[in-house]
């Protein structure tokens, strides 16, 4: 995979993990659930500037950002907070492979820069339940 | 080694911590890109690690 490729399956990644923290965001209650709604609003977040962090980035390569899908499928129903921790989950692990990925493709500043996201998505998936894994983001390792 | 529990757990999480550390440098030097991965899958590993030792040293 060129860096460009992997710089733009990167921010694709994200524009699906945006739709569906807005999605999880929808349907979280702030009144009742207030832990689990300030993870997933602070992941969006992150997420949100990420995905603004490779725009620029795929442009500084030469290349034109992928745009976002209409929609994505969610990931499991997420409606109850199980759920919807679960959902995040699997979104963090997502975007773990494709940081993984662009670590591999990538060199210098982008590299370094998918690292800290891969470490960052791998510490986050914890916080929505997740367990410590051997090779996050690799799991064919 | 630490001869306290808490004591032994924050040496722990800092060793973990060198270790992601150590692994985010390594991944970035790295000529191979499959081997780059592998070493920043390491990274991220470790950094779980030490997040997950984090409540029981009372840090964040």
């Amino acid at each position: 995979m060129t860096p460009l490729a992997a710089l733009q399956a990167t921010l694709a990644g994200e524009h699906a993990a945006l739709y569906v923290y807005g999605v999880l965001g929808g349907r979280v209650s702030s009144s009742h659930q207030r832990a689990l709604a300030a993870r997933i609003t602070a992941a969006y977040t992150t997420h949100r500037a990420r995905r603004d962090q490779l725009t620029v980035l795929v442009r500084g390569a030469g290349g034109d950002p992928v745009a976002a899908e209409p929609s994505y499928q969610l990931p499991g129903p997420g409606r109850t907070p199980a759920q919807l921790a679960a959902a995040a989950r699997v979104i963090e692990r997502r975007c773990a492979a494709v940081y993984a990925e662009a670590v591999g493709s990538t060199s210098r500043a982008d590299r370094a820069w998918a690292l800290h996201a891969l470490s960052d998505a791998a510490v986050r998936e914890l916080s929505f339940g997740g367990s410590p894994t051997e090779f996050p983001g690799a799991p064919d390792l | 080694m630490p001869a306290s529990s808490a004591g032994a757990l924050a040496a722990l999480r800092r060793s973990e911590d060198r270790l992601a550390r150590a692994n985010r440098s390594s991944a970035l030097a790295a000529e191979s890109g499959a081997f780059a991965r592998a070493l920043g899958s390491m990274a991220a590993s470790a950094a779980q690690q030490a997040a997950q030792l984090a409540p029981a040293t009372g840090e964040r």
